[in-house]
């Protein structure tokens, strides 16, 4: 077990560990509770850039990796099933951990203003901490799963019980979907499980190591998903099923239209804090399980729907789109933008070269600072009047020359300005989509209609909001950026412009998986060896 | 290296060190003008040891599957002389900015201009073609911001989104000419695009260009994507000088001629059409126009058309040396508006020619520098424009090129002529002013840099020893145009106080195309809604607004369905689970031998399914 092992360990686990501590703290120590989540973050962000700096290059396997035998189930002398501890960081998940640790310190900076029951508002807090982390590093799609799910409750009682005025509704919303995601998931996972193993003495053991499931390294002949003698059900063949099952299953996750309307009320009625959290890391954690877990484990099966996920992607960029510019509401055009966004990184897991996929983990990333910053700003206004409506303000810039600016900066940024790492994203999305091979060119031509609608919904918006002679519908102090806000919007606003300006970092940490995703979904290279 | 890296270090600091300047008393205009002079100096000593090698720095910029996306510059016979021009146009026009703010905070002002200037030289030195697109999205959001300079007011506003938008719009063809690009080749580099060029297919080759012009018709207002242009006048006068009349529509231009080689037959045709309707219809609005800063816009969209036609069926050379003579004298001109302006007291949006003709400056030296812009702007010899302009008609192949060309130039001339009438130099009192002034030395260098002389030694050439790659033609050549704009001028000369002049400007509002073309638009919209007022007023009312709405109607419809259907959906099927739940509930009475038996049968039900012996 190497030093980076031990450190991304830590990583998962010392919100855990915290949240144990805070178990011994008065309900009322508020402050000390807070403090006590915002140290946790500043420690997660020194192991990540840690981890960051160890990080060796053009390595293609995982690094920080630790595998370990977690628990088994056994029947007599035949193993029946052994679930891993297995963790470790590749091109994919690193940006992600990454993202994770500076977002979940900035969602604990901007949770100060909780005021009751903040003694279970930070436990909740910290166990999402520790999934969010667990999910992006778990290499074992049990204990994938197992963080996966536990994301979940906390988010549940995060959203309904500190949430607006609706909360409870957009909870249950968010609650429903996500557990109907979830149980497709497990449903794929069970009929995985059955067709993968590894012959031994004693029989078959069976295993849900991200080894053995990628590509259907570990099939059994025979089995369901044998495609030397496939298994129909209802006139498909079952390893169709499955990956239709998780591709639908983290669909809800992304999302992706038409399965997304969880998404503006769960984000209308969250807090600040957990608005972004939602948006910057629990939506990524659907395009992550789709690629890792999904894409990887059925490369065959994906390129089939290559092309029906492709529409997908379009539709959701041109329908989020177009929703956010028929928003009124500041909150839910965000979110809808973000509908819009997380398409283009569907378009570019659809397309599977190389390009297309270094542009769609760019894109998590960037969309990641971006949506972050956005909610925060929306959070801002919140604040101060308690409204969101676009309309209720004109003129802004004159009472708030700081909100101004930094509003100014994440719209262009999530138009896609050059100079904002959205730029590159985008772009790296759309010229690999038109050169993949699976993909009709007139896919990606269709998505860039998404960066004109969004210039249009993000333009208008500061046309109204922004510019113009002041006035404000709403009563309350309409005062600039506290120290607090500034805290966590500048280093956000920096990180976009210096992956816009400078992605090559990035890119060079993306590229070594994106080779071996697009290696393993083009045509024929996909087939099981065994 | 240095010689690229240095003129473009002098913009970066000035962007970084206003603020740092400030906060220690020094005025951003002044840190903003004495950084653009170091730049525009280090870039003048360049050009005059320029011995005709390309100076190129390559830097890997990123790395997308296995190639590598350089951040490659050139400073080369292409991208010297025309960032030589916009480094001295962008000096001369934030100095004179000092004089049009006046006092006030305009820290953001000098903040976005050298933002621009950044962003304007990697447009012409870019030597990779993601880089040029990277330049040339920074460039409209710097004309966006500009634009909106004054926040408070809606006109420039709502200006400013427009440009924005439909700048944004062309750029879409520019990124599915990146698509294309890379799909065909693999790279952005322009050396390897300039070496493959004859590889790829004719459709990928037509697909990009047709892209690229789509880019390049929106940025330098071509028609059917001018609107932006005239509005833009909304902004602040500096802005309209250097970003909408010199340089930053000038980029499309600049573009055409540096990715020359990419056009195939068919869309060099179309950039000439395109270009000819454009500088038609620019000239007939200049014509019409009331307002100075309109009718400059419109002026400048002429000669823009006039360089994208060139640029289309004669030489893309005599459009580049086009955008550098008559941006200098087009810069010129707009600083002579402010002035009048400033003089008048009228603000942007007031800007009415017949308010501004006593009311000008009282020097002579405004009345010699506004006779000889005008002059120059109609290509009167002796001018730089003189010699591009014969430069540009010299190489235009066919007859109606031509005969589009000299109709473009008389057009020119009258609606030049409109404007000297207006303003009405030489008349009133005159005073003396000092000479060097921060109002006056701006225009003045201009003014002078326009004369034949830096140019070209023979008054009556064509083209510059800038551009190599003119023909030489004999006098005789050049006489008939000399005829034409002096015989011009001298008929307007003679007309100039006569009544039949007034009696053509009274009516000469009513000619504007939009005022011939908008009676039958609204005529037949009339005729439309009549026919189909019966059917339904909703759908009348989506037609008469159709174009400007339709985005946002459809926006609200879909919005509708998610809320309604989609959701609806869901709620159905969350009543569904509820009513089946309902049903489900019925056995969980509460019996504890009920539950057993439930348990056991169930137990019993599946081990005989998963027996499997």
């Amino acid at each position: 077990m190497n030093l980076n092992a031990i450190l991304l360990n830590l990583l998962i686990f010392l919100p855990l560990a915290i949240a144990v501590a805070m178990l011994f703290l008065p309900n009322g120590d508020s402050k000390r509770l807070q403090q006590l989540a915002v140290l946790t973050g500043v420690v997660q962000v020194v192991l990540a850039v840690v981890l960051l700096v160890n990080w060796q290059m053009n390595v293609k396997g995982y690094q920080a990796e630790i595998a370990a035998p977690w628990f088994s189930v056994s029947s007599g002398d035949r193993m029946l099933f052994s679930a891993g501890y297995h963790v470790g960081l590749d091109g994919l998940s690193l940006p992600m951990v990454v993202l994770s640790a500076v977002v979940m310190l900035l969602a604990a900076i901007l949770s100060a203003k909780v005021n009751s029951q903040v003694k279970g508002y930070f436990l909740l807090f910290q166990v999402l901490n520790t999934a969010i982390m667990g999910t992006f590093a778990a290499l074992d799609m049990f204990l994938f799963y197992v963080f996966f799910e536990f994301m979940l409750i906390p988010m549940y009682f995060l959203i309904g019980i500190w949430g607006g005025p609706n909360r409870s509704y957009a909870a249950v919303k968010f609650f429903l979907y996500t557990l109907f995601g979830s149980i497709l998931i497990l449903v794929a996972m069970i009929i995985l499980y059955q067709s993968t193993g590894e012959p031994g003495t004693f029989g078959i053991s069976h295993s849900f190591d991200v080894e053995v499931l990628t590509g259907l390294k570990g099939l059994l002949p025979g089995s369901a998903l044998d495609p030397v003698n496939p298994t129909l059900w209802f006139g498909l063949r079952a390893s169709t099923w499955v990956f239709l099952l998780l591709a639908t299953g983290f669909a809800i996750k992304i999302p992706a239209v038409p399965l997304h309307t969880w998404l503006p009320d769960a984000h209308v009625e969250a807090s600040t804090p957990i608005s972004v959290i939602l948006a910057a890391l629990l939506l990524k954690t659907g395009a992550y399980g789709l690629i890792r877990f999904g894409v990887l484990i059925l490369p065959t099966e994906f390129q089939e729907f290559q092309f029906t996920l492709s529409i997908v992607a379009v539709v959701s960029i041109i329908y989020g789109s177009l929703n956010a510019l028929a928003s009124a509401d500041l909150k839910r055009m965000i979110a809808y933008s973000s509908v819009a966004h997380m398409g283009f990184v569907l378009l570019g897991i659809s397309a599977g070269n190389t390009v297309a996929i270094q542009g769609a983990i760019f894109q998590m990333t960037s969309h990641g600072i971006i949506s972050a910053m956005l909610f925060i700003l929306a959070g801002v206004i919140q604040d101060r009047t308690g409204s969101r409506l676009i309309g209720h303000y004109s003129g802004l810039y004159q009472k708030m020359p700081g909100f101004t600016s930094i509003v100014l900066i994440a719209f262009f940024a999530a138009m896609g300005i050059p100079g904002f790492s959205s730029f590159i994203g985008e772009l790296l999305i759309l010229i690999g989509g038109f050169s993949s091979t699976a993909l009709p060119g007139t896919i990606p031509v269709l998505a860039t209609i998404g960066i004109l609608l969004s210039a249009g919904y993000l333009l208008w918006t500061i046309s109204r909001m922004i510019f113009g002679t002041f006035h404000s519908k709403v009563e309350g102090d309409l005062y600039d950026l506290n120290k607090k806000e500034w805290t966590v919007l500048l280093p956000l606003a920096l990180l976009t412009l210096v992956l816009g300006i400078y992605p090559g970092p990035l890119l060079d940490v993306i590229l070594p998986f994106a080779e071996k995703f697009s290696a393993l979904t083009s045509i024929g290279a996909s087939l099981p060896l065994k | 290296m240095e010689t690229i890296l240095l003129p473009l270090g002098f913009y970066l600091s000035a962007l970084l060190l206003i603020r740092p300047f400030k906060m220690i008393g020094l005025n951003p205009g002044d840190v903003a003008s004495i950084f653009f002079l170091g730049s525009f100096f280090s870039l003048l000593l360049t050009f005059l040891t320029f011995k005709g090698n390309a100076m190129v720095l390559d830097l890997n910029w990123f790395r997308i599957a296995g190639t590598s996306i350089n951040f490659s510059l050139s400073l080369d016979h292409q991208s010297l002389p025309v960032w030589l021009f916009v480094s001295l146009t962008g000096l001369a026009i934030t100095f004179w900015s000092k004089y049009y703010l006046g006092k006030g905070d305009h820290e953001r002002f000098y903040l976005i201009i050298s933002l621009f200037m950044i962003a304007m030289a990697l447009l012409l030195v870019s030597a990779n073609m993601l880089l040029t697109f990277f330049a040339w999205e920074l460039v409209g959001l710097c004309s966006y911001l500009l634009i909106a300079y004054n926040r408070d007011d809606a006109e420039a506003i709502e200006a400013s989104r427009a440009a924005l938008i439909i700048n944004k719009a062309g750029d879409l063809g520019f990124i599915v000419a990146l698509m294309v690009i890379y799909k065909e080749l693999g790279t952005f580099g322009l050396s390897e695009l300039q070496t493959s060029s004859g590889h790829w297919s004719n459709t990928s080759m037509t697909i990009a260009a047709a892209g690229l012009l789509t880019a390049i018709v929106a940025k330098s207002a071509q028609f059917p994507l001018h609107s932006w242009l005239p509005a833009a006048m909304a902004g602040p006068t500096p802005v309209s000088a250097l970003l909408h009349s010199a340089t930053m529509v000038a980029a499309g231009v600049f573009l055409l001629y540096r990715f020359n080689f990419i056009f195939p037959e068919d869309i060099r045709h179309l950039t000439g059409i395109i270009g000819a309707t454009t500088t038609l219809l620019g000239g007939w609005n200049a014509l019409t126009q009331r307002k100075i800063k309109a009718l400059l816009a419109y002026s400048t969209l002429s000669q823009l058309g006039l360089m994208v036609m060139t640029a289309g069926w004669g030489n893309p050379e005599a459009s580049v040396f086009h955008l550098v003579s008559h941006g200098l004298t087009k810069a010129g001109l707009f600083l002579m508006a402010g002035i009048w302006m400033m003089e008048a007291g009228k603000s942007t949006s007031e800007n009415e020619l017949e308010h501004l003709g006593n009311a000008g400056p009282k020097a002579k030296k405004s009345s010699i520098i506004l006779l000889m812009l005008t002059l120059m702007l109609t290509g009167f010899p002796l001018s730089a424009t003189f010699l591009s302009k014969e430069f540009m008609l010299s190489s235009l192949p066919a007859t109606a090129p031509r005969l589009i060309f000299i109709v473009s130039s008389l057009l020119t001339i009258l609606y030049t002529g409109r404007l000297l009438w207006y303003l009405k130099p030489f008349s009133g009192s005159q005073q003396e002013e000092r000479f060097f002034s921060v109002k006056w030395a701006s225009p003045i260098l201009l003014t002078i840099l326009g004369v034949w002389i830096f140019w070209n030694v023979n008054p009556l050439g064509s083209g510059s020893h800038l551009f190599p790659s003119v023909t030489h033609h004999p006098l005789s050549d050049m006489l008939p145009g000399v005829g034409i704009i002096a015989g011009s001028w001298f008929a307007l000369w003679l007309l100039w106080n006569t009544e039949l002049f007034q009696t053509i400007e009274k009516y000469l509002p009513e000619l504007r195309p939009e005022r011939l073309y908008l009676p039958v638009v609204m005529a037949l919209t009339t005729a439309l809604q009549k026919i189909t007022l019966f059917i339904d007023q909703k759908i009348l009312d989506g037609i008469a607004n159709l174009i400007g709405y339709g985005t946002v109607t459809l926006a609200h419809l879909i919005g509708f369905l998610d809320r309604f259907l989609v959701d609806g959906f869901i709620l159905l099927s969350g009543r569904l689970t509820k009513f089946t739940g309902s049903i489900l509930r019925r056995p969980m009475n509460g019996q504890i031998a009920g539950y057993l038996w439930w348990t056991v049968t169930g137990l019993m039900l599946l081990l005989f399914w998963q027996w499997n012996p």
